[in-house]
């Protein structure tokens, strides 16, 4: 990522009445859970394009909530540009911010958490393939658009079998850097372990697993090697941009891997 | 491994101030920057870079307060980081910034801790910066001066021993509190991670892979700084700034979009872009429009064939930049002495009470590096075409109308094999802290053979100086030159230094200094001395004495000095090859072109072909040496047409 041919991070937030639910064994609710997570990762960058008083425009950012019939831009603070993305420099200025006292983090609160009606998820993939086109189409030389999606359940306004025909629009984006990345990111209030980032030969839960499974893309090798030496991840062969039953931990780190495309932010200090 | 969030999430909720922490007496006021309370701060992958201002003591007084940048480091820290540190203090160059390393100085929520180093805050921009400011004041030759300057800080480091291995637009900073007149000594490098020191025995395998806009592709991240690095980040920082100066729109200043200059990331070059891997980019295509003054085009040059390379290492890469840019600058300006800040609230007692005045110079003076670099020297005078003061039948041949450094320089090119390996062709201060190993096994190998020669030669004198010609450099073991000559059973016969009278002599200072050293990584001078003293006194008309480059690596730092004094005390005569160009060359050039005897325990085998007259001559007009027991002995073969005399 560089100011010249910037990232694009989209994260499309299921913000349906079930996100209301607890989080697992945490305290809190899903779509809190799930706000948090992406605030810190944005926090993250922020820091990490930080250069004194500035911060590079590195990223272009787009947060979609999806809940009800709607898909709307997720924070109300910030009004993404005609590109239907935001530069980081602007998130920059964020003055609301959330202390995580179990991390002793300060979290910038930029997307705010919603939760009511069903999961219109076929709505918001189809919503965001234009807008990670027109970026791929103006930035050829970028590292191709990361979309994550983050979910706890199936989509209300299709079939869920549907799912990988629904995506594949979206993984067929290129820049010269390579294809648009796919991240499907399964939370839930079950507390049962998670899985992340299977290979093929991996078993999954059950077959809604496998239908977002599917409709994943195919973890780059240098995104894998990231998550091994920077996450103490364990990553096998062909893993795939996908994780099921992903506590608030698992999610801080995946987000952290969706956002180290192109080398990481920055290599300045 | 923390992340950056978590590190200033933490420096704010201690409300941005530190106080002592295990062995670090100093309290750290951590600077605010727009936003009050969130301290202004500089990140990357490996570390928070934060502006403090400490003091030592209880609460600190307005005296103590010095200015300081507090980096944390986010991945584990670097194992050989205290040697960089000790290195650097024991080392200083003003372009080097001041640091100290802290364990454990902050402890994270999860239980994890960060280490800190505490460096000298560098009042000024990072060079990115100065050139968009450079660029819009219209000063545009000052970016000439600037990539001179840091051609020139590069080589000074590497001839200590200091390979950054991170040069970037944002590790370079201009201190703007140096009111010199000179860039060159505004110039601090900072960031310290990739650094490779020499005397590192086991450098540690890292991922830091410098910063991809100015490493060459083939850099590995298993693998840890090597010269190549070093010198193709230097040629891309270098020509960047020379096409700079000479199109300046390459960089659009002030503007919002640019095509090759990328706000914060870059100089020109863009690795996304494929820059650094072909050199049919758009960004080459202007490069390859500008014209390049002077040598600078030897620049450009030598970068692409690097870019067109697809690995570096083992290619020949570092003898091309060894011809010309690792040699000086082309305004060769000493290293001045360093006048370090002394933070006296930081310092031991011992190191305050002999500093008490900011302006005198450090207590250490500099040692290898004080004086002016000495290999443009050679360069100078080579360049001028040598008089011939007996012409000579073959004078008239073509070839010898060319200069004696157009002869020197192709020659010794030519000389390396292809398929010899990377090795030969780096300096051999690398060669030192690599090759070690390798070294040692060659030179006993060889000395095993030269034994067995030996023994059968039967003679004891000619056995001992056998098996310590065996002993010398690595070069010369693997040439094996020696053993081929010894197997002819050539007779010597000895000289009296009288007989030399009103002769020319060039002395081979390596060779020399090899015959009467016992331990070849820490040479004695004293019987070099003598023997030229020797010379002397035997009423020769000159004494000339030429070294290879490296061999002023190969001297105690005491012997160093005198080395060096005796180098200066007569520029004239005594002479360094430049870097890259084995002495050999010289010194057959030289011999022939100045009808001197040669003084060398080597016979120049590999040269019988290339220069033919000049090996020739030397063949006709050679004495051997040997120091034994403190005394000099001089042979010659008993075809030398000088004895005749």
């Amino acid at each position: 990522m560089s100011t010249n041919d910037p990232g694009c991070l989209i994260i499309m937030i299921d913000q349906s009445g079930s996100m209301q639910n607890k989080w697992g064994r945490s305290k809190y609710s899903l779509n809190w859970g799930a706000a948090r997570s992406v605030n810190h990762m944005i926090g993250e960058l922020i820091q990490r394009c930080a250069k004194g008083d500035e911060v590079a425009p590195r990223v272009r950012l787009g947060f979609y909530g999806y809940a009800g019939a709607d898909v709307e831009w997720a924070s109300s603070k910030y009004t993404p540009d005609s590109d239907g993305l935001v530069s980081l420099t602007e998130l920059a200025d964020c003055d609301e911010e959330v202390e995580d006292e179990e991390n002793e983090i300060l979290i910038p609160w930029i997307v705010e958490e919603k939760a009511y009606g069903g999961t219109p998820m076929k709505t918001a993939f189809d919503q965001i393939i234009s807008i990670a086109e027109n970026f791929a189409q103006n930035h050829p030389d970028s590292f191709p658009p990361v979309i994550v999606n983050i979910t706890d359940g199936m989509p209300t306004d299709c079939n869920e079998n549907d799912l990988p025909s629904i995506v594949s629009p979206i993984m067929n984006i290129s820049t010269t850097d390579g294809t648009a990345l796919v991240f499907n990111i399964h939370i839930s209030a079950d507390p049962s372990d998670p899985v992340f980032l299977p290979g093929p030969n991996e078993k999954l839960p059950d077959s809604y697993a496998e239908c977002l499974y599917n409709a994943s893309s195919l973890l780059p090798e240098s995104l894998a090697n990231i998550g091994r030496t920077d996450h103490g991840m364990t990553i096998g062969e062909d893993a795939k941009c996908f994780a099921f039953n992903a506590d608030s931990a698992l999610l801080i780190k995946l987000l952290s891997l969706a956002s180290s495309g192109g080398g990481g932010a920055d290599r300045d200090a | 491994m923390p992340s950056a969030i978590q590190i200033v999430s933490k420096l704010r909720l201690m409300k941005l101030k530190i106080p002592p922490i295990g062995v670090n007496p100093n309290n750290y006021k951590i600077q605010s920057g727009k936003k009050h309370k969130k301290p202004k701060s500089w990140a990357g992958n490996f570390a928070v870079v934060v502006p403090a201002i400490a003091s030592s003591g209880e609460g600190g007084t307005l005296r103590d307060q010095r200015k300081v940048a507090l980096r944390f480091f986010l991945a584990k820290t670097p194992s050989h980081i205290t040697q960089i540190t000790s290195f650097i203090n024991n080392n200083p160059h003003p372009s080097l910034v001041d640091c100290k390393m802290y364990r454990n100085m902050l402890t994270l929520k999860n239980g994890e801790k960060a280490d800190m180093m505490e460096m000298d805050f560098v009042e000024g921009p990072t060079l990115d910066d100065w050139v968009e400011q450079t660029i819009l004041s219209g000063s545009k030759d000052k970016l000439v001066e600037m990539a001179e300057g840091i051609r020139t800080v590069v080589n000074q480091l590497v001839n200590i021993g200091f390979y950054h291995g991170d040069l970037s637009h944002s590790n370079i900073m201009i201190d703007e509190s140096n009111t010199g007149q000179l860039l060159v000594d505004k110039i601090r490098l900072i960031d310290y991670d990739s650094v490779l020191v020499k005397g590192i025995s086991n450098p540690p395998e890292t991922k830091e892979v410098g910063h991809p806009n100015f490493q060459h592709p083939s850099r590995k991240s298993s693998r840890f700084t090597i010269l190549e690095d070093v010198f193709f980040t230097s040629l891309v920082i270098y020509v960047s700034l020379i096409a700079i100066s000479e199109n300046p729109n390459l960089w659009q200043a002030g503007t919002e979009n640019r095509n090759f200059h990328s706000k914060g990331d870059n100089l020109l070059f863009q690795s996304p872009r494929g820059d650094l891997e072909r050199t049919d980019t758009d960004l080459w295509v202007e490069l390859d429009k500008i014209h390049y003054p002077g040598e600078t085009k030897k620049a450009l040059d030598c970068l692409k064939k690097a870019v067109n390379t697809s690995k570096l290492e083992g290619s020949d890469f570092l003898s091309q930049v060894e011809e010309w840019f690792s040699i000086g600058t082309l305004n060769v300006h000493p290293i001045p002495v360093v006048h370090r800040k002394i933070n006296k609230g930081n310092r031991t007692s011992k190191q305050s009470s002999s500093n008490n005045n900011l302006s005198i110079p450090s207590p250490k003076p500099r040692k290898k590096v004080s004086k002016p670099m000495p290999s443009p020297k050679p360069r100078k005078k080579l360049s001028k075409p040598m008089p011939s003061p007996k012409p000579r039948k073959k004078d008239t041949k073509p070839k010898l109308k060319k200069t004696l450094l157009e002869q020197v320089i192709p020659a010794e090119t030519k000389r390396k094999p292809a398929n010899k390996s990377s090795s030969a062709s780096r300096p051999k201060i690398r060669q030192e802290i690599l090759d070690q190993q390798a070294t040692k096994e060659a030179a006993k190998e060889a000395a095993k053979e030269a034994a067995k020669e030996a023994k059968k030669a039967k003679k004891a004198k000619k056995a001992k100086k056998a098996s310590k010609e065996a002993k010398k450099a690595p070069k010369e073991a693997n040439k094996k030159n020696t053993q081929k000559i010894r197997k002819k059973k050539l007779k010597t016969i000895p000289v009296q230094f009288e007989k030399l009278s009103g002769m020319k002599i060039v002395i081979d200072g390596a060779n020399a200094l090899h015959e009467c050293s016992s331990d070849m990584k820490s040479l004695d001078l004293l019987p070099l001395q003598n023997l030229i003293s020797l010379f002397e006194a035997a009423s020769t008309e000159s004494v000339s004495i030429i070294f290879d480059a490296s061999t002023r690596y190969k001297f105690s730092d005491e012997n160093f000095l005198q080395f060096q004094k005796l180098i200066d005390s007569n520029k004239e005569n005594y002479t360094v090859a430049p870097k890259a160009t084995e002495a050999d060359s010289i010194i057959l050039n030289v011999a022939y072109q100045t009808q001197s005897l040669v003084v060398s325990n080597d016979f120049f085998v590999d040269y019988k072909k290339q220069i033919p007259e000049a090996h020739d001559w030397f063949s006709k007009n050679h004495i051997t040496m040997s120091y034994v027991a403190g005394i000099w002995t001089i042979n010659a073969l008993h075809d030398n047409q000088f004895l005749e005399k």
